[in-house]
C-alpha cells in the first residue's frame, strides 16, 4: 500500500523561468565546449607553430614555452569534454573560465605593446577562425566566451529542479 | 572533505591527467621539451632587424594591387614568404616562368643556388597579410644574399589580399629548382649568350683555314 498520497510523492513541475535558465546553461556549455575542443585540436594539429606563438607574446620564459604548448591544448580538451558530458561541470568551467582570463590578459598586453600575431587561439587548421580572432576581434570573442561561462554557471544554479520533499 | 577541497582535488587530478597525457603525446611525435634556443636567438635578431627598418621597408617597398598585377604581367619573380605547409594548401597561381616560389626567410642560404640565378631581375614578395611580417624578413635575408633592394618590391596584403581580389590560385609544393631544368636555356638578360663562333679574316696572303669552324664561308682544302 502506497503510504503517500499520489499528488505528493510526484516532483512539482519546474517554473518556465528554470526551464529557461537550463535551456540557456545548455546552449552556452555547446558553445564554449565545441569552440574550445575545436582550438584544442587545432593547437595539438601543429604544436611546434604554438609554442612559436606562445613566445611571440614575450610573457612566459622561452625555456617554459615548449611545455606549455604542449599541455594547454590537453587542459582545454579534457575541461571541454567535461564540460560537454556535465561532469564535474563547475571545475572543468572554472579551469576554462581562468585559461579565457589569462588568453585575455595576454592578447590584452599584445595589443598594447603593438605585437602583430596572430593569438594561436585557433591554430591554422581553420583559417577563417584565426582571422575572427586577430587583433580586437579576438578580444570580443574572448568576452562573449567568458560571458557564455557566465550564463552556464547561473544556468547550472538556477536551473536546479527543486528538491522533491516527498521523494526519499 | 569541504566543497572547495573537493573542487581543488579535482582540478589538480584534471590537470596532471592532461601533463601525463601531453608528456605521452610529445614523446611519441618525438617533440622537444627544450626550445632550441640558437635558433629562437638568430630568429628574434632578424625579427629585431624587421622591427627596426619596418615602417622604411614598408613605404619604400610596398605595392598596390594594381602594381602587383602589373607586375605579375610583366614576368616579375614572385616569391611567397610564408610556411611549406601553408603555401602547399594554396598560393597564387601565374603563367610566366618560374612559378611562384615559397621561400621561408630562415632558409634562403638553404636555396642560395636556385636564388642567386634570380639576381638582377624584378621580385614580389607577399606573405599572409598585412600583419604578416615575413615578407619582410625574406627581403632582408635576400639583401643578405646581395639581391639589390631597389629589384624587390611587397605586396603587403599578401594571400589575404590575393583570395580578396579574386587572383588565380592553385595548390601544392614548389618544386622549381633552377633554370637548368630548360637545359641550360634562361631567360635573356640573366646569363650572357654564347658569343657567336669568331670569324678571323686571315692575314694577307694566306689562304683562309678550313678546320676553325669558319663554317660554309671557308672553301675546303
Amino acid at each position: 500500500m502506497n503510504r503517500l498520497a499520489p499528488q505528493e510523492s510526484r516532483a512539482p513541475a519546474q517554473p518556465i523561468w528554470t526551464r529557461v535558465w537550463t535551456a540557456t546553461g545548455w546552449a552556452a556549455r555547446l558553445c564554449v565546449g565545441g569552440l574550445f575542443l575545436l582550438a584544442a585540436g587545432s593547437k595539438l594539429y601543429d604544436l611546434p607553430r604554438f609554442a612559436e606563438e606562445i613566445r611571440a607574446y614575450r610573457i612566459v620564459p622561452v625555456v617554459l614555452t615548449n611545455g606549455m604548448a604542449y599541455i594547454l591544448p590537453w587542459l582545454e580538451l579534457s575541461a571541454a569534454a567535461l564540460l560537454l558530458a556535465g561532469v564535474w561541470r563547475g571545475e572543468a568551467r572554472l579551469i576554462l573560465f581562468m585559461l579565457m582570463v589569462i588568453f585575455t590578459v595576454a592578447k590584452v598586453w599584445a595589443e598594447l605593446k603593438g605585437l602583430r600575431i596572430d593569438c594561436g587561439c585557433f591554430g591554422h587548421l581553420w583559417p577563417w577562425l584565426t582571422e575572427a580572432t586577430r587583433g580586437p576581434k579576438g578580444l570580443v570573442l574572448n568576452a562573449a566566451l567568458l560571458g557564455l561561462l557566465i550564463l552556464d554557471f547561473l544556468g547550472e544554479s538556477r536551473g536546479r529542479r527543486p528538491a522533491c520533499r516527498a521523494c526519499a | 572533505m569541504t566543497a572547495i577541497t573537493r573542487a581543488a582535488s579535482r582540478i589538480a587530478l584534471i590537470v596532471a591527467v592532461s601533463t601525463g597525457v601531453a608528456a605521452g603525446y610529445a614523446a611519441v611525435r618525438g617533440l622537444p621539451w627544450m626550445p632550441d634556443l640558437e635558433a629562437i636567438r638568430k630568429k628574434e635578431e632578424r625579427q629585431e632587424r624587421v622591427r627596426q627598418r619596418s615602417q622604411e621597408i614598408r613605404a619604400r617597398h610596398g605595392v598596390t594591387l594594381e602594381e602587383f598585377k602589373q607586375l605579375i604581367s610583366q614576368g616579375a619573380i614572385i616569391m611567397d614568404a610564408r610556411p611549406a605547409e601553408e603555401f602547399e594548401r594554396g598560393h597564387l597561381a601565374i603563367e610566366s616562368y618560374p612559378p611562384v616560389l615559397n621561400v621561408e626567410p630562415e632558409k634562403v642560404l638553404a636555396q642560395a643556388n636556385r636564388l642567386l640565378q634570380l639576381l638582377g631581375q624584378p621580385i614580389v614578395l607577399y606573405c599572409t597579410s598585412e600583419d604578416c611580417e615575413l615578407a619582410e624578413e625574406l627581403l632582408i635575408e635576400l639583401e643578405a644574399l646581395q639581391f639589390d633592394p631597389n629589384d624587390i618590391r611587397i605586396f603587403l596584403p599578401g594571400w589575404e589580399g590575393i583570395l580578396a581580389a579574386g587572383l588565380p590560385t592553385t595548390s601544392g609544393a614548389d618544386t622549381w629548382t633552377g633554370y637548368e631544368e630548360l637545359n641550360g636555356a634562361a631567360p635573356a638578360g640573366l646569363i650572357d649568350e654564347e658569343p657567336a663562333v669568331e670569324v678571323r679574316e686571315p692575314p694577307e696572303g694566306t689562304s683562309p683555314s678550313s678546320d676553325e669552324g669558319t663554317g660554309e664561308a671557308g672553301g675546303g682544302r
